[in-house]
């Protein structure tokens, strides 16, 4: 027998479930998965409708980013408390609430003719963003329970298969629902933005009833009592107090250097994904408010399955080569997603990513690899490495912090990208800059962790402290960059509006012009 | 941390729930033949091409309940094609998570060529046909494997003998 062989039996050996065991799982997991991909069906729906608000509105770029990133700090905020919660209360109810709360959310921003401000729009898509939170913690709680160890990895992967279904299933229905449909007697015209918040919560409705009756807390409750061992607590039960699960988590060095990485794949993958359609409109030219090219729609829906064997890859890798660890991989890919997207910058800057066809395959292209390498660190970072934190007790909060991360560094991206679009006239070099910064920046982040791991506290250190420097000498630069870009970019603007004050009284418009006298009754 | 265990309750429906999940792991836990293969598979071509027939001709105009029904046959033609060939590989005494090592491939394949409308430009635009394939010289392999190889000798891990001992010992 070879090396390979031997080691595929001892791994079987070491894997022996009871029957049924795998089947229920799978059921467990599918519809654990399934109601999680939906919440993404209420989340993404969000940058479909950007179009149609910025026309509606007169939203500028730098408002739909700013929408996005107060979403992320609402989220990141509801994933620290709804994961402490779930640790209480057990991840399936803190699913449920969190179904709830984002269906009534989208139904009140679909129907309600208040949305129209922005300020209104930001504070109910930030509560959104709250019971959004509840998705991640309780989902990766649950399952928590029902995997070990060196299994967790693949799971991982397939959590980011739920998620990227998710998408998928928003990037088909939208356009749809933007390009108008009749459904017996149900008429909508095209460009109707509202739907996007009023028929996504219906499958997240359908999706939780199911989930009610058919989902676990663990295996223990469906009949398979220590089918799983636990490496952190194997007693009986999943829930703990809150301040057991607080002391647990906080006090572990882990959780801060994943977090730390993890911020830094939200700040890219936030900013890839919410500003995309921006960016097909700005620099390929695309109509992306009622009649989205195929190739538009086709990258949308091909970006999440290209993500997803990234993601099972990296995750099986992990597991089956570093015992399950997890940054190990971790590092290798944040490094080589910073690559990519240096090589993103690059070519934009040489303008060769345009509305020509070899620039639309460009920019495809670079979108579709930026999604692999993302969202791979996502499903490992975010979903396997708090499960191994925190074991089945503890996962739910572990796995809110370290994802609440993500989205505090998506705020932050995005906060950063939408001013720096703004100044520079939609210049999209910065996009991709801005995202090579934070991937390396993770990748620095977990090298620190291997050195630390490895019992190198002094390189560790010294690793840290290149990143201190790293970002004082990017807000050194970045700074009084941005201050010049915004003062030119606002001289511009007032001279356009001199300019067209100017005209206007040189040649009066009809809107201007005033009324013709009538002529007299007779 | 304590490792005591304490016995924690199972509802009926859970219990019925674990019932239907060992009833539908023995479908996949048994071996198939070549010959078994092959004719499942002419089947399963037969049935899902008369399924996007209808669904392109008679039901192109139906009720919407009608062609809902056509999906759900589909559904179970699907998931019961799954099955043989996860049957299959185990009767090589190989684990049926290589139906994914399968269906991936060859669904990027018809999305790519649906994508760039490759099919409607061959032959002039042949060589990403062959791109495509060389990367699939993995799949294609399985897949020739699972025609023409013959089973394997003996207990395999796959072929259900040590899973219905493991299943009267925890009845």
């Amino acid at each position: 027998m070879t090396i390979a062989a031997q080691a595929k039996m001892e791994w079987k050996d070491a894997h022996k479930h009871p029957p049924g065991f795998r089947a229920r799982r799978g059921l467990n997991w599918f519809t654990v998965g399934l109601l999680y991909a939906t919440f993404y069906m209420c989340r993404y729906n969000f940058r479909f409708a950007g179009p149609g608000m910025r026309e509606e509105f007169g939203f500028e770029a730098r408002q739909i980013a700013d929408l996005a990133a107060w979403f992320s700090l609402a989220y990141g905020t509801g994933q620290l408390i709804n994961g402490l919660f779930s640790d209480r209360i057990g991840g399936r109810a803190t699913m449920l609430v969190g179904a709830i709360g984002t269906i009534v959310l989208n139904l009140v921003i679909g129907f309600s003719p208040f949305t129209s401000s922005f300020s209104t729009f930001a504070l109910l898509w930030m509560i959104n963003g709250y019971l959004q939170a509840a998705g991640a913690p309780g989902m990766v709680k649950t399952n928590a329970a029902w995997f070990n160890r060196d299994e967790r990895g693949v799971f991982a992967g397939i959590f980011g298969f739920m998620i990227q279904s998710g998408q998928t299933m928003i990037s088909l229905l939208a356009p749809i629902i933007l390009n108008g449909f009749t459904f017996l007697a149900f008429v909508v015209g095209p460009g109707q933005w509202r739907m996007l918040f009023t028929l996504p919560p219906i499958a997240v409705g359908l999706v939780a009833v199911w989930f009610y009756f058919i989902s676990s807390p663990s295996p223990d409750e469906a009949g398979y009592p220590k089918a799983i061992h636990d490496d952190v607590d194997n007693s009986a039960g999943t829930t703990v107090p809150i301040l057991e699960s607080f002391k647990f988590v906080f006090s572990n060095p882990l959780v801060w250097f994943y977090a730390v990485a993890y911020a830094c794949t939200g700040a890219v993958r936030h900013a890839s994904d919410q500003l995309a359609p921006l960016y097909f409109e700005d620099v390929l030219g695309f109509n992306m408010k009622t009649n989205m090219p195929e190739i538009a729609v086709g990258t949308l829906a091909l970006i999440p399955m290209v993500a997803v064997a990234g993601s099972v890859f990296s995750g099986w890798v992990s597991d089956r080569f570093f015992h399950g660890h997890r940054y190990p991989v971790a590092m290798f890919l944040y490094f080589m997603e910073s690559v990519v997207i240096a090589v993103a910058a690059t070519v934009m800057a040489l303008h060769l990513i345009s509305p020509s066809a070899g620039g639309i395959l460009l920019g495809c292209l670079f979108l579709v690899l930026i999604a692999i390498t993302a969202n791979s660190t996502h499903s490992i970072v975010g979903a396997a490495a708090p499960m191994d934190i925190g074991g089945k007790k503890m996962a739910g909060f572990a796995a809110g912090v370290i994802d609440s991360f993500q989205y505090y560094g998506a705020a932050i991206g995005l906060f950063i990208t939408g001013r720096m679009l703004s100044v520079s006239e939609g210049n999209y070099t910065y996009w991709f800059g801005i995202m090579t910064c934070f991937a390396f920046f993770g990748g620095c982040a977990m090298l620190s962790l291997l050195l630390r791991q490895k019992g190198r506290q002094a390189a560790s250190r010294a690793v840290i402290a290149l990143m201190v420097l790293l970002l004082a000498a990017a807000a050194a630069i970045g700074v009084p960059n941005y201050r010049a870009q915004k003062t030119a970019h606002e001289a511009r603007i007032a001279a356009e509006e001199a300019a067209a004050a100017a005209e206007e009284a040189a040649n009066p418009t009809a809107a201007t012009a005033a009324p013709a006298p009538q002529a007299p009754a007779k | 941390m304590t490792n005591e265990s304490i016995p924690v309750p199972v509802t009926p429906f859970q219990l019925k729930l674990k019932d239907f999940c060992v009833w539908i792991e023995t479908k996949f836990e048994r071996r198939l033949s070549r010959f078994g293969f092959a004719l499942r598979m002419a089947i399963a071509a037969a049935v899902f091409y008369a399924i996007f027939h209808l669904q392109k001709t008679w039901l192109a105009d139906a009720p919407g309940a009608l062609r809902f029904a056509s999906w759900l046959l589909f559904g179970w033609a699907a998931f019961w094609t799954i099955l043989e060939i996860v049957r299959r590989f185990h009767d090589l005494g190989r684990t049926g998570g290589l139906f994914w090592a399968l269906a991936i491939p060859y669904w990027g394949i018809w999305k790519v060529s649906g994508l760039f409308h490759l099919a409607d430009k061959f032959p002039e635009l042949w060589w990403p046909w062959v791109a495509m394939l060389a990367l699939c010289y993995w799949p294609i392999w399985l897949t020739l494997q699972l025609f023409f190889r013959n089973g394997t000798e003996g207990p395999n891990g796959y072929d259900g003998r040590e899973f219905y001992q493991d299943l009267g010992n925890s009845r």
